[in-house]
């Protein structure tokens, strides 16, 4: 019962403080509110909710007859496409750069003098290239509007291609072909390759990876991860700042005080390590919880949920009072509590759940820290992941877990001996 | 002369504080390194920066198959890589984990169908919401295309040819297409009308501009404001000891209390971007010195904006703990919505729209202005005048609020 009141005491001193709240609850749904807000809409795919990307059009190809440079611009300026880029032409080349340098265009289309030339003259073979001049910091506008132009290429190229192979096969087997041959063959291919954009994504069957089965929406998955990443980031934190109030004790007079009661040593240390163990069970049930309802987060099946939650508190309390049984005063802890954790946690892959291609090697060393296991783990209930998924990085968590714990105690008995 | 000395003052004692060497020089340092190094930003990497494409085939023998791995195979995106037969069972936990960007998967008789005109798809997986999964995608999109575009250009040949010179079997015919389509295959190696991408500013055709001039400046704009934490717990604790209702008695004014502690708070800050920029430049290859004085131009602006951010901090603050609250949750937000994180550009309209708003997004203009466009000291002028107007504003809120509290004696 004294464990609990002492325990109770602690809770008490903890959930009093505006800091501690913010801590455990506030930053981690305010960072991923913030990924949230910004990705909301744009990476289930729903490209209408990017700004739309300014591009200035500059045609040099003043060809009369196929003018194909005209069409190239009729094509960026259609109506089906003004939620995607906002079209201006420009009346030169030097103008259209200055409008990206200047940033009131993120891309200027350059399209070259030879442009309808280069398509109708089949015979030489010359090359030429539309330029994509682009603002330096912008990724994601220019890759649509090179993809928008190189779809609409495409079907030149597709076209000369056909007149092209006809006559060279044609030519290889001795057969002769009247010069309208080739032509014809680029037309039917052209007439085609219309038929074919009228029924764009039918040629692959595109699925998911295995951890967007449970989030099966891009951007829940992505919150999902810089949630688990968050919570776990401030779940370790907590564990070593509740645990700092033995150090706050100890320097306030009030731990030598208890000890002068009937109360024995090892039971106030109990009742302290109670406190910290079920701080933290409220503060990731309340995560998983208000994240759940607020951003939509599946964190998986109750079962594999409730395992992972009982491993990330029983680790985060063993290695929040490790921390602190090496730390003699609160003005130490400041440094070695976030110095630890910030450090631990990238190694641990918090830091980087959002990302994208991280290297393979950084698995590796995301389990080397005790952060990397809860992670694995709960990536792995995100994922849609059984009980069988997680019961390895789950036993990791509980042993070194209690480890952890074992070792904290041992240097807070030689310490309070 | 008492504004430099108290500065000094302030100075010296947060220097000798060892969460000043933890938050203002390692963890900024460390965090820089990690991140980049993890975007595959290091510089003097010969490796191949191209995503990572996983290609299981099937149908072996197919010739349509091996036409689309040659499509495949010529992308300026993706690198082709064959994963064995264990990795093949665990595909789409290595697209999850990152081996792989994404996986194509082509089904057994996948040639043989395409040739008789039956509609057959490629299984691919991929992280649609990812960047580089959308990079991915748009490449085998183009292969795929590309390779429906070859088909039927085969087809047609071999039909227009047929109806010229029939063939002796089908055998003969089936060589004729298999031709065809190795030729259209080829020509696609080498499109008569491509796009070439010239990069604004850096003048580098169709290089990619490197993830460390997105995070470097990104990391120092964020950690400007958590370097703050340990010299505003000074000014505050000289608020809550007393010690400044004690310096008020002597003759240096309210406001040059205000000014040397800002001063130290700009130094500290200054000390810290000379570091970051430093180890910017020389360990990723960000170059900061295209036009030194700009960037200074800009340094010299965030470190008075983020020192007259720590006065209103210190001044607003009732206890210890809020000082680092109110600082960290500058810190995300300001960083966040500042694009220090990931620009802006990839965030939807309302987002990006209040992001543009905020002091650090100017600064990270000012920053990628001379580092990412090449830009000189004219393109940094007007990030520099929002963040002093910025620092106007806020050192006005301080001064109105410290002098509030020195009238009614509770400073």
């Amino acid at each position: 019962m004294k464990i609990l009141d002492i325990a109770f005491k602690d809770m008490l001193r903890s959930f009093r403080s505006g800091f501690a709240i913010i801590m455990m609850f506030g930053l981690p749904l305010l960072i991923t509110g913030l990924f949230y807000l910004a990705f909301g809409g744009i990476i289930n795919g729903d490209n209408d909710q990017l700004a739309p990307t300014k591009v200035q059009v500059v045609n040099l190809d003043q060809t009369q007859g196929v003018a194909a440079g005209n069409s190239l611009v009729t094509f960026l300026q259609s109506q089906e496409l003004t939620k995607l880029i906002a079209v201006t032409v420009s009346p030169d080349e030097a103008s259209a750069r200055q409008a990206v340098d200047s940033q009131q265009a993120g891309v200027a289309v350059i399209i070259p003098a030879n442009f309808s030339n280069t398509i109708m003259d089949s015979a030489t073979g010359a090359a030429t290239a539309v330029t994509l001049y682009q603002d330096p910091t912008l990724r994601l506008g220019p890759q649509i509007v090179r993809e928008l132009i190189g779809h609409f290429l495409d079907h030149y190229n597709g076209s000369r291609i056909a007149g092209g192979v006809l006559a060279a096969q044609a030519g290889k087997y001795g057969v002769t072909l009247d010069n309208t041959a080739s032509q014809v063959a680029g037309l039917e291919y052209s007439q085609w390759a219309q038929t074919q954009g009228a029924q764009p994504n039918q040629l692959l069957d595109l699925q998911a990876p295995a951890s967007q089965s449970a989030n099966d929406k891009p951007l829940t998955s992505l919150i999902g991860s810089v949630m688990a990443g968050m919570m776990l980031f401030f779940v370790f934190y907590t564990g070593a700042d509740t645990a700092e109030t033995i150090v706050k004790e100890e320097e306030e007079g009030t731990l030598a005080r208890l000890f002068t009661t009937p109360t024995s040593r090892p039971l106030i240390l109990a009742g302290k390590f109670v406190s910290v163990v079920i701080t933290l069970l409220i503060q990731v049930v309340t995560l998983v919880v208000a994240s759940a309802l607020l951003f939509g987060i599946n964190w998986g099946a109750p079962l594999p949920v409730g395992f992972m939650t009982v491993g990330t508190v029983v680790l985060a309390a063993g290695f929040g009072l490790l921390l602190i049984s090496f730390v003699k005063t609160t003005r130490q802890s400041g440094p070695v509590i976030g110095g630890a954790l910030a450090i631990t946690g990238m190694l641990g892959g918090l830091m980087t759940t959002g990302f994208n291609n991280i290297p393979s090697f950084f698995a590796t060393i995301n389990l080397l820290t005790p952060q990397g296991w809860v992670l694995k783990g709960w990536t792995s209930t995100l994922g849609g992941g059984g009980v069988g998924d997680i019961i390895g990085p789950w036993l990791v968590s509980i042993v070194l877990g209690l480890a952890l714990f074992g070792v904290a105690t041992l240097i807070f008995r030689r310490r309070f001996a | 002369m008492r504004i430099f000395t108290l500065a000094f003052k302030d100075l010296l004692q947060t220097t000798r504080d060892v969460r000043t060497a933890v938050f203002v020089v390692v963890m900024p340092l460390l965090f820089t390194y990690f991140l980049i190094a993890v975007n595959g930003g290091a510089s003097g990497s010969s490796t191949d920066s191209r995503l990572a494409l996983a290609f299981i085939n099937h149908d072996p023998n197919g010739i349509v198959s091996a036409q689309f791995f040659n499509l495949l195979g010529n992308s300026e995106v993706v690198r082709l890589g064959v994963p064995d037969e264990n990795a093949q069972a665990r595909i789409s936990e290595q697209v999850r984990d990152g081996t792989y960007t994404a996986a194509v998967i082509v089904p057994a008789g996948y040639s043989e169908q395409l040739i008789a005109g039956t509609p057959v798809k490629p299984q691919v997986i991929v992280d649609q919401g990812s960047e580089s999964g959308q990079s991915a995608l748009n490449a085998i999109e183009t292969a795929s295309d590309r390779l429906q575009g070859a088909l039927q250009t085969a087809r047609q040949t071999t039909q227009t040819f047929e109806a010229r010179q029939p063939f002796t079997d089908a055998t003969a015919r089936q060589n004729f297409f298999n031709e065809a389509l190795a030729a259209a295959t080829g020509a696609w190696k080498t499109p008569t009308l491509t796009v070439r991408t010239e990069q604004g500013g850096t003048q580098s055709t169709g290089n990619q501009v490197s993830p460390a001039t997105q995070l470097s400046p990104g990391i120092l704009v964020q950690f400007v404001v958590l370097g703050l934490v340990s010299i505003c717990v000074v000014f505050f604790l000289e608020r809550k000891t007393q010690t400044l209702s004690r310096m008020l008695t002597t003759p240096i004014s309210p406001l040059g209390i205000l000014l040397g502690h800002g001063l130290a708070m700009a130094g500290l800050i200054f000390f810290q971007e000379i570091l970051l920029i430093t180890f910017g430049q020389i360990a990723f290859g960000v170059d900061y010195l295209r036009d030194p004085l700009a960037v200074l131009l800009v340094m010299v602006a965030l470190a008075v904006w983020a020192a007259s951010l720590g006065l209103l901090i210190a001044v607003f603050a009732r206890v210890m703990e809020q000082v680092v609250m109110f600082s960290l949750i500058a810190m995300f937000t300001l960083s966040t919505l500042g694009g220090c994180w990931f620009p802006l550009e990839i965030t939807g309209p309302v987002f990006s729209t209040i992001g543009h708003l905020t002091p650090s997004a100017w600064a990270m203009e000012g920053f990628q202005n001379v580092i990412v466009r090449g830009q000189g000291i004219g393109a940094v002028l007007l990030p520099v005048g929002i963040l002093m107007a910025y620092t106007v504003v806020f050192f006005s809120i301080v001064t109105w609020k410290f002098q509030r509290r020195t009238s009614l004696n509770m400073a």
